[in-house]
């Protein structure tokens, strides 16, 4: 099963670092140079979905410097290795399309 | 404007992330402060809490449905009650709909209306029309688009074979235009055939069409002449059912009496124009025909009836409203047994959620599945339940009811409600986290008891009181004998017999054919049998007052009658004599009631050798005094005042010929049949059947209200016992343990029983009480469809209270039994 967009780039904006929501939107903003911008409903919705698949888990403890008290996220192994999967998908089916002469000239 | 649009958002996910999503948006809002933000976040919140709330009620139903597959014992019970409920309601919406809410077949009815004749002098509301005025009345009006009018006729068609007879009308005007409806192939009649001599066209129904093979342009033999098809119609017109053929009224208007009011008149007004304007003008042009032709016009006006008023009467609206109302009230018996069950059961999983809760879950959460889980025994209820309707309907009305949107809709909705009523209680109390139910804690369930008692008992009442007025009417006594009587249909041709005379011999022949055949006792003819299905009505008075004619006349029902008729149908001679052979025709004898006697001489005058006064000037002399006869109804207050006429005075389209046995009545119908036939080859005989099959059809409406409430109060009853003995046992299992300990010390059986059912007999009274008086107030509701039945007779209310009593008291006493069963040391051991 392809991964959602959405949740495709949550995962990745996660790989690095524990974030919380906002964050996340900001990280993935500016990883697609503003190409993709999630808003907050698709947000939280995925991040739902993602805590119940277990991908993604929630943090017991905050940072000591966020002053909002707001909830953070952390990448499980199981969902690292799901990006990677899906990544690697996405490679193959470039590849496809590379030997259909349909790639993009530039990636 | 964020916190409103979460709204949008399930509420468990609200709880969830609200804040998040409420502080993300901000810290967005700082850095970009666009409308281009808010809209693109408003998208996104829609689209995405429609597909979160669409992902929850999968899985909820997933969780619910393997719920109850884990507990088949309780979703059956469950589910068949819903079905239940359901189905009565659904069976009994069917029935309304058909009666009440499907449009006519007519273009935009709601221009159309009935003129109906009123003359508040003579206290008349509503009669039929004068062709004449009517004639007057299409070419005055402005604010009609058309006028038509019709008489109802049993037309004779003859021609190929064997005759037959079919139920027809008769049009004059635009008929055709003011009910809008095309004729399948051909047209409707021209202004021209409308003129006597040129009306040799009729229009027959598909069904007469495909039946005898009959086509536009074909020539048929119609009441012994020829007539050419123009037109076929369908099969149903709105009026009444089973018209197979339309003929040209064409009557000779200079012959024809200002007074003489025999026609429906229809009409459909322009657009735009106000039933009152209607009106106005109407009244305008009756004043101008009263000061032209004063005599027979005087006091006669008119009234507008809306087309839907006109063809569904207050009377059966008033059926079909108690019947759902009814319905509604087992639907209500019904969702209270289910909540019952639902809440007993919430009680045992008690523990489950409990846990649950521990365990993190959100309260919302678990609300929402305790609403999915009722919806899903719902749902799955109503579809057996329409299911079962389906099936009723296709086996008891073939033809007669349809499922369609509107029923399924309204099934849909009440099964939807259902859920959403059983399904609250428990789910309260999960949300609110109540205490769930203990022993001596259940004041929800206990309320629910007592209101299933209370509906319980308005309906065993409601029911007992119509399946009384049933039997009062069934064996109410009509004023003749009805076992042994053969009654038939026939319409001589007009054409042929167009005399009193030449009427009167065909009846003389037909009689006397008949009454040679052997097992028949005697026979004969009138115009219309008791309870049958027309009425016509004149004005009279005694001669002596004939001068106060205008103000004092008594409307009175009158028959044609053959000599003969009256004593076989075994009404009483209480003077006078009946008709004899070689009597005057120029004396005009008849016989009256005695009821009209009371009416015509107040002070008591014996009314033998009397005369009376007609509306129409003539004198009739009274031979005879004979006992009342229920001619309209058997419920009317009064008995019908009632004038016979002879059968060689007036011609009359449809007669009806009894008979009146020593075998069983239908075993001489072909010999009567081929006796008229004898007599005349083209008469053929309709509406065979027995008097008493006559009289239980005209019940028909009684009987099924009383037979529908008795199963919905069955049915209340039934499921009402269901829930006390169901709370009973509850109680009983849940302080099992208590009860062994105390019967271990001593406590008798008796005793705890006591204890047990004391509460639940408590709660079972009030509802009796409170059941008592809805039952009151139903019965002044319904008072105007009760026959025999005293007002006020506290008898019914005694019956229906013991019922009610005794099948509680067993409700709560079996379950309790239980408590004896209860082995002290087994029971404390167990846990």
């Amino acid at each position: 099963m392809p991964l959602q967009e959405a949740a495709f780039h949550i995962l990745v904006a996660l790989a690095d670092a524990d974030k919380h929501g906002y964050a996340i939107m900001q990280d993935v903003t500016e990883r697609t140079r503003g190409a993709v911008r999630l808003n907050v409903g698709t947000l939280y919705s995925t991040i739902k979905r993602l805590l119940e698949t277990g991908w993604i888990e929630e943090l017991d403890e905050r940072p000591s410097e966020d002053d909002e008290r707001r909830r953070y996220y952390r990448l499980t192994e199981v969902g690292r290795a799901e990006v990677r999967a899906e990544a690697a998908r996405l490679e193959q089916m470039l590849l496809i399309a590379k030997r259909a002469g349909l790639a993009p000239r530039k990636v | 404007m964020t916190r409103l649009l979460l709204l949008l958002y399930p509420k468990a996910f609200r709880e969830e992330y609200g804040r998040e999503i409420k502080l993300s948006f901000e810290a967005q809002w700082r850095r970009e402060p666009s409308a281009g933000l808010v809209l693109r976040t408003v998208w996104d919140i829609l689209q995405t809490a429609a597909g979160l709330h669409v992902e929850m009620a999968a899985q909820d139903v997933r969780y619910a449905l393997r719920v109850l597959r884990t507990n088949p014992a309780f979703a059956s019970a469950a589910v068949a009650t819903v079905a239940l409920g359901i189905g009565a309601t659904t069976a009994t919406f069917t029935l309304y709909h058909e009666a009440l809410i499907k449009a006519p077949p007519f273009r935009e009815p709601e221009r159309m209306v009935r003129i109906v004749d009123t003359n508040p002098q003579a206290g008349i509301q509503s009669f039929s029309s004068s062709i004449r005025n009517f004639a007057t009345w299409q070419e005055r009006s402005s604010k009609f688009e058309s006028m038509g009018a019709f008489q109802p006729k049993d037309i004779n068609l003859t021609g190929d074979g064997n005759p037959e007879r079919v139920a027809g009308l008769a049009t004059y005007g635009a008929f055709g235009d003011v009910l809008g409806i095309r004729p399948r192939l051909g047209r409707w009649f021209t202004e021209d055939e409308d003129k006597p001599g040129k009306d040799r066209v009729i229009l027959i129904s598909e069904r007469l069409s495909e039946r005898r093979g009959w086509h536009i342009g074909e020539s048929i033999e119609v009441n012994g002449e020829k007539r050419t098809i123009v037109g076929v119609l369908p099969d149903f017109l709105g009026l009444a059912k089973g018209t197979d053929a339309v003929i040209p009224m064409a009557p000779v208007l200079e012959r024809e009496g200002h007074g003489d009011h025999r026609v429906f008149a229809l009409a459909r007004m322009r657009r735009g124009v106000s039933t009152g304007e209607a009106l106005d003008e109407m009244l305008r042009i009756c004043t101008q025909l009263e000061t032209e032709f004063p005599k027979p016009n005087r006091g006669w006006r008119v009234r507008l009836q809306s087309i839907r008023d006109w063809l569904v009467d207050s009377r059966t609206r008033e059926t079909y409203n108690l019947l759902l109302a009814a319905a509604g009230l087992l639907l209500l018996v019904a969702c209270v047994n289910v909540a019952n069950l639902l809440l007993a059961r919430a009680a045992a999983r008690e523990k489950e959620i409990g846990i649950r809760l521990a365990a993190g879950a959100n309260r919302a959460r678990l609300t929402r599945q305790m609403v999915t889980e009722s919806l899903v025994i719902a749902v799955i209820g109503g579809a057996a339940g329409l299911a079962l309707v389906g099936v009723a309907v296709r086996l008891l009305l073939p033809g007669g009811a349809t499922i369609d949107f509107d029923v399924v809709a309204f099934s849909a909705g009440a099964t939807m409600a259902t859920g959403l009523l059983f399904g609250l209680a428990p789910a309260l109390k999960v949300r609110d986290g109540r205490a769930l139910p203990g022993p001596r804690r259940t004041p929800v369930r206990q309320l629910l008891i007592g209101s299933q008692v209370a509906v319980a008992m308005v309906l065993v009442t409601g029911a007992l009181l119509l399946v009384q007025t049933l039997v009062r009417m069934l064996d109410a006594d009509l004023g003749f004998q009805k076992k042994n009587l053969y009654v038939a249909k026939f319409s001589p041709s007009p054409k042929r017999y167009d005399t009193g005379e030449k009427a009167h011999n065909l009846y003389t022949s037909i009689l006397r054919e008949v009454r040679a055949i052997p097992g028949v006792e005697s026979a004969g003819i009138t115009s219309e049998i008791p309870l049958g299905s027309m009425t016509t009505e004149m004005r009279m008075i005694a001669e002596e007052n004939g001068a106060r004619f205008q103000t004092d006349a008594v409307r009175s029902n009158w028959r044609i009658v053959t000599d003969g008729y009256l004593q076989t149908l075994g009404v009483r001679l209480l003077r006078g004599r009946f008709w004899h052979d070689g009597e005057d025709p120029r004396l005009l004898p008849v016989v009256i009631n005695a009821e009209l006697a009371r009416r015509l001489w107040p002070a008591g005058e014996d009314p033998v050798g009397r005369s009376i006064r007609l509306g129409n000037g003539r004198s009739v002399y009274v031979i005879g005094l004979v006992g009342d006869v229920r001619q309209i109804a058997v419920e009317e207050r009064s008995p019908t005042n009632t004038l016979y006429f002879p059968s060689d005075l007036l011609v009359w389209e449809t007669m009806t010929l009894t008979v009146r046995t020593r075998v069983a009545p239908l075993s001489i119908a072909p010999a009567v049949e081929a006796a008229v036939r004898r007599v005349d080859p083209a008469q053929p005989l309709f509406g065979v059947r027995t008097m008493e099959e006559h009289l239980a059809e005209s019940a028909a409406g009684q009987r099924m209200r009383a037979l529908l409430l008795t199963v919905y109060a069955g049915m209340a009853l039934l499921l009402g016992a269901v829930g006390v003995a169901g709370v009973t046992g509850y109680a009983v299992a849940r302080r099992r343990k208590e009860f062994a300990i105390r019967m271990a010390l001593g406590a008798t059986p008796v005793r705890v029983m006591g204890e047990v059912t004391g509460i639940q007999m408590m709660v079972c009274g009030a509802g009796l009480a409170a059941g008592v008086v809805g039952a009151w107030v139903l019965r002044t509701k319904i008072e105007s469809m009760l026959y025999g039945v005293q007002p006020g007779s506290l008898g019914t209310f005694a019956s229906s209270a013991s019922v009610l009593a005794l099948v509680t008291l067993l409700a709560c006493l079996l379950p309790a039994l239980r408590v004896t069963r209860i082995q002290p040391a087994a029971a404390l051991r167990n846990d």
